[in-house]
């Protein structure tokens, strides 16, 4: 027995001094300046990475919620089924959903050892591990949505939704009888605030030529998915500050149902459907809202990879910013089964019909639906602007309204003849000094953009500041 | 007039003489079955493509080992409070302010400036004061159910699940406010640890840090010390299994609640202070929204599981990670078995739920015998 004890302890002992030996070994092993030593160095000679073209293709998507929900999660799955099976021939794909950010990394593991080649991370946060895992598979194509890292088996791609928020903030201008308007946003991230802003511009371009003194409040809750939180956020903006008119970032129908119910006790509160086909379920109290089609996305990166167009080794400034003119952003809140889109609910058509406003670029007057669908029509149309919306390279040029040709034509239109984000705009700092984003935000925390300049693809995907009409309530 | 009743009797005389181990297995092999058949019952799906994907998940056990690690470091501070019958259900909570303390000390502190140079020695202590003062903390968190089961006889189950939320609540505050970071591109959270302050990645399993490993030998071989080999060990065990006979023995009884619940929740905090440096590497807003992974709350299983037995926390917490993460594997199977637009993900939780259910059964029936009675 005394034996058993003696080399007990000394097990035990060992394994306590091992531990701590380790312990201290990982904490010291920090890169730090040492004396000179003769290093052998091993050459790592990187091999040309095989570029062949894929017979088949096989693809995964990582998400960061659930697809049962109507929201973020949902919409990239949908655009998943469609690509599945429109390239059944050739294309295989799987998915996760409801991945955390800190298991990101063994997902991927998992996916590249059955065999997947091709993997779409949806979500910002995991951006950073998605830039490690494509270190780490540098056969694996990584495409990495809404953020900013590249590599050479990495892109990027986002479609985004600022032209959709100003066409609904035209209509909330029109129906808006207090001129006060919310807006729940999951995060006051530049996205956000671009989508915000656009809103509160389309707003303020009917509201004011009704004689409202157009304000749009604004309740961040942190989240994206947060039914409870967003429904408290509407309540509070409803009750609190008057608002009749709500849009909103969260991935969930929960508003346009909180809408419908005070519709249905008598108030009317509008709102606009966000991300997913909202309308069934506020039949009532939705206007119109935003819709997404990743699928044209998805199915463009699959075809080029299919042909050998996009491989391993050129992702670097692939990064897709797809608006309006693409299609992979719609008007509306409700897809018909026949797959067109009911762009303005047919509830609100007559009385968006009868409010006459002037068109700030013709200075004709027409109704208020015809202003927004001038105004769709505007963005819709930019046949040579989707070119540049696929590379880093090229998005600076995305705000060139013409390029001077000479000849008889003397220029060419290039982007769309209408922007929302065009000058006199006067705004304030959402962040300013070293927390902002901008140049206009590092330097003042007013922002004054003059009249007639167009903002830039860098000016909009870092924006960070909110036009002065935007009121911050903070974090709720 | 029928009446049925429900007897249920203590066996004395232990008739079913089934070791742990073993329950621990037949569970884990029922609980399959039982899941299969369930998940066969909406899919229709292969038994093949089932039973080979449980095994491509044990064999790829690189995705198990972060699970692994954290559940075993969890479960054993939940499994010493237990040896005690302190039902330490604020591991959770516990497990945030081991964060807390950790991310303060290596980025808000006077020390952190000090510790946290060029010097990669100094970085060490920085390291080791971070997850020491996230021990503290969880155990703090964990005193205060514990002083006041001791001291009022307020149970200690209500008060920790309350204090969760609380400690989630503080994580907010603290992210949303003060800690707030400079880099985060507008979303609500602290900044990234300084690269000196985090843990050493093992060349070759990206997935592991020296210092975790360590500590988990280090704390499952100093929990196992402290049960089987001290004075204080066997006081718990007595406090758990007849307080009577330690009240009577005038040992103080108080004091034993009072240190296993300060011991388990100074290995919670622990666990939470090297998430924090090691993977998590900040704060996010709304930390309660799954972004602790639940292990707090997971690894309750992991002590139920192991019951009263230190040794078996390792291979419950395996199980535990390896359900979960087949788990995640079938929804690759699933997908395209179910209509589209239904989320896979619910079927992935049934594996954890159907072995602890079948465990649960069959321990019952072991220390008890369930009888049903008709009369007339």
């Amino acid at each position: 027995m005394v034996k058993f004890r003696a080399v007990y302890a000394l097990v035990v002992a060992a394994a306590v001094v091992a531990g701590l030996v380790g312990f201290f070994a990982g904490s010291t092993q920090v890169a730090r300046p040492g004396p000179p030593v003769t290093v052998t160095v091993v050459r790592t000679v990187t091999t040309p990475i095989p570029i062949s073209i894929p017979e088949k293709v096989r693809a995964a998507w990582i998400y960061v919620g659930p697809i049962g929900d109507l929201g973020w999660s949902y919409m990239h799955d949908l655009g998943r089924r469609v690509v599945e099976n429109l390239f059944k021939q050739w294309l295989e794909t799987t998915y996760y959903e409801s991945v955390r950010e800190a298991e990101l990394l063994s997902r991927i593991d998992e996916l590249v050892r059955a065999g997947y080649t091709v993997i779409f991370t949806t979500s910002f946060d995991f951006m950073d591990k998605t830039y490690e895992a494509s270190l780490k598979y540098p056969n694996v194509l990584f495409f990495h949505c809404s953020g900013y890292k590249r590599w050479d088996n990495m892109g990027t791609y986002f479609a985004d939704l600022y032209q959709i928020y100003y066409l609904n903030g035209l209509m909330a201008g029109a129906l808006t009888k207090s001129g006060k308007i919310g807006y729940v946003a999951a995060f006051t991230i530049p996205e956000v605030i671009r989508h915000i802003n656009a809103f509160a511009i389309g707003a303020r371009e009917v509201g004011e030529q009704l004689g409202k003194s157009v304000e749009v409040y604004v309740v961040e809750i942190g989240a994206w998915f947060a039914p409870d939180k967003a429904v408290d956020a509407a309540r509070y903006l409803v009750d609190v500050f008057g608002v009749d008119v709500i849009a909103f970032t969260e991935d969930s129908s929960a508003i346009v149902e909180f809408a419908q119910e005070l519709h249905r006790k008598g108030k009317a509160v509008y709102v606009f459907g966000h991300y997913a086909p909202m309308y069934e379920y506020g039949p009532d109290a939705v206007v119109s809202g935003q819709l997404v089609r990743w699928e044209v996305i998805y199915a463009d990166i699959l075809v080029k990879i299919r042909s050998g167009v996009l491989n391993a080794a050129n992702l670097r400034h692939v990064d897709y910013w797809y608006l309006l003119n693409t299609g992979a952003v719609e008007l509306g809140a409700h897809v018909f089964e026949n797959g067109t889109v009911m762009m303005v609910n047919p509830k609100y058509v007559p009385e968006l019909k009868n409010v006459v406003v002037r068109d700030k670029l013709t200075g004709e007057r027409v109704s208020v639906y015809d202003l927004v669908m001038r105004r769709y029509e505007q963005m819709k149309s930019a046949p040579l602007l989707q070119s540049l919306q696929f590379s880093a390279i090229t998005h600076e040029l995305e705000n060139t309204t013409y390029v001077g040709i000479g000849g008889r034509e003397k220029r060419y239109l290039v982007s769309t003849i209408f922007d929302p984000f065009v000058g006199p705009l006067e705004g304030w700092c959402r962040y300013t000094g070293d927390k902002a984003f901008t140049e206009y935000c590092r330097k003042s925390d007013r922002v004054s953009i003059p009249t007639g300049l167009r903002l830039g693809h860098a000016d909009l995907w870092n924006m960070d500041w909110f036009v002065s009409w935007v009121k911050y309530l903070g974090v709720r | 007039m029928v009446k049925i009743s429900l007897v249920v009797t203590k066996r004395y005389k232990k008739s079913v003489s089934t070791s742990t181990p073993a329950i621990l297995s037949l569970s884990l092999l029922l609980g399959l079955v039982i899941s299969y058949v369930l998940i066969w019952f909406f899919t229709k799906l292969d038994p093949a493509s089932f039973f080979s994907t449980f095994y491509s998940t044990l064999a790829s056990y690189a995705g198990l080992l972060e699970p692994l690690l954290f559940l075993s470091l969890l479960g054993t501070a939940i499994s010493v409070a237990f040896y005690g019958s302190f039902w330490n259900v604020g591991a959770e909570g516990q497990y945030v302010l081991g964060m807390l303390g950790a991310i303060y000390l290596v980025m808000f502190s006077p020390a952190s400036s000090m510790l946290l140079g060029s010097d990669g020695t100094t970085a060490g202590v920085a390291k080791l004061l971070a997850v020491a003062l996230g021990g503290f903390l969880g155990s703090l968190w964990s005193l205060l159910p514990g002083v006041l089961k001791a001291y009022t006889k307020i149970g200690e189950v209500p008060v920790m699940l309350l204090m969760n939320y609380i400690a989630y609540s503080i994580s907010d505050y603290l992210t949303a406010g003060p800690w707030k970071g400079r880099y985060t591109y507008g979303y609500i959270r602290t900044d990234l640890i300084p690269e000196s302050s985090k843990l050493t990645v093992i060349p070759g399993f990206e997935i592991l840090r020296y210092e975790v490993v360590a500590a988990v030998a280090i704390v499952f071989i100093g929990a196992y010390l402290l049960i089987e080999r001290t004075w204080l060990g066997l006081e718990i065990k007595v406090l758990g299994s007849n307080p009577v006979a330690l009240r009577s023995s005038g040992r103080d009884e108080k004091k034993t609640i009072v240190l296993v619940s300060a011991i388990s929740g100074f290995i919670a905090g622990l666990a939470g202070a090297l998430r924090l440096l090691g993977y998590d590497y900040r704060l996010a807003y709304n930390i309660g929204d799954g972004k602790t992974g639940f292990y707090g709350y997971t690894a309750i299983l992991v002590a139920w599981l192991s019951f009263r037995d230190l040794k078996l926390v390792l291979p419950s917490a395996l199980i535990v990670s390896a359900l979960s993460s087949f788990g995640y594997r079938m929804q690759m199977s699933l997908k395209g078995l179910l209509p589209p637009g239904v989320s896979a993900f619910a079927f992935s939780q049934i594996f954890i739920g159907v072995t602890l259910a079948v465990y649960t059964v069959i321990r019952i029936t072991k220390e008890y015998s369930v009888k049903l009675v008709v009369a007339r």
